[in-house]
């Protein structure tokens, strides 16, 4: 995936680094918990993501925490698996730009 | 509506969601408090009732249905406004939430200015200078100020639309250029009965001038004559 851009309203640019960082907690939590088959973890950080990531500007980060949240639920493995590439790939390549 | 100075109570296990909601709230002027779970929430209403309160469905390992239940046992906790948040769509779980005393749902991800219409439509008139709940022994007690219309008055009584839902007996002071006009703005005022339930999602409740006197009432009778002509 190339560097792409998302606008954000400036006033979350006190609270974004602080967001970005614990997305960054949640790939380690993820990677460990695809690791041990724990599907209850990662339905409750997709859970999270569905509703928080669209808040800060990060609508499709949303909507992979809702897919996520679904296939972990359903123990869809590969399913699962996809979709933790597809958060990775968004969180490395996104870049903000403040409005 | 001016929301500065009000309060409102998020209940979301969810910290950047909850820092998210903080400002965007705080940056409209009201007070923010949090809660990450049913239980602390609950222990947050019981200490100090703010205006309104958002509720997460899903709080982790508790459910915010529990929260529901548990304040409906909490006696006259109806002024206080519970609108839900969730990014599930389970038709039931909202009926349930709506069935329990919820008056409206947000859907998450949250749009700022849903959230801000949503509470100003919800949220009661006035501050609580004081709430607190019956506990053992205690009565519950609240200090309420609130807008209201005066729709009807007679050589006894007005009919006040408000908001609220005021209690038979409760003592009141009404502020009103009207009633001052009127010679009734040092006089005394109790609900009397209970307020009823409008169309408009309003109450009409009934205030008792107490302790009026000829010359008052005449002045309402003369006014009445006057705008019925």
């Amino acid at each position: 995936m190339a560097k792409f851009t998302i606008q954000v309203d400036k006033d979350l640019s006190d609270i974004m680094p602080g967001f970005l960082n614990n997305r960054a907690k949640d790939i380690g939590t993820i990677n460990a918990n695809i690791q041990s088959g724990d599907f209850k973890s990662i339905e409750v950080i997709g859970h999270k993501l569905a509703g928080n990531a669209g808040g800060y500007g990060m609508a499709e980060l949303g909507l992979i925490g809702k897919e996520l949240e679904n296939a972990a639920k359903n123990h869809q493995k590969s399913e699962v698996e996809q979709l933790f590439r597809r958060m990775k790939d968004y969180l490395s390549n996104v870049e903000i730009k403040y409005v | 509506m001016d929301l500065r100075g009000r309060s409102v109570l998020v209940i979301d296990d969810d910290e950047d969601l909850c820092k998210l909601l903080n400002k965007l709230l705080a940056g409209s002027g009201l007070n923010v408090a949090r809660a990450a779970t049913a239980t602390d929430g609950l222990a947050m209403l019981k200490q100090k009732a703010p205006h309104i309160v958002l509720l997460d469905i899903n709080l982790g390992g508790e459910s915010g249905l529990t929260f529901l239940k548990e304040k409906r046992e909490l006696p006259n906790s109806d002024f206080i406004p519970v609108v839900m948040m969730s990014s599930q769509t389970d038709k039931r779980l909202l009926s349930l939430s709506l069935a329990l005393g919820a008056v409206d749902f947000l859907a998450k991800p949250i749009n700022s200015q849903k959230l801000l219409l949503k509470i100003k439509k919800h949220m009661r008139d006035g501050p609580f200078p004081k709430a607190s709940f019956a506990e053992d022994d205690n009565e519950a007690v609240a200090d309420i100020q609130c807008d209201g219309k005066i729709s009807h008055i007679n050589e006894v009584s007005c009919l006040l639309n408000t908001s609220s839902k005021i209690k038979n007996g409760t003592d009141l002071k009404l502020e009103s250029v009207f009633l001052n006009e009127m010679g009734l703005g040092s006089i005394s005022n109790k609900a009397v009965g209970f307020g009823l339930y409008t169309s408009s999602g309003h109450f009409d409740n009934e205030i008792a001038f107490v302790g009026i006197n000829e010359e008052k009432a005449k002045k309402i009778r003369i006014m009445k004559t006057y705008v019925k002509k």
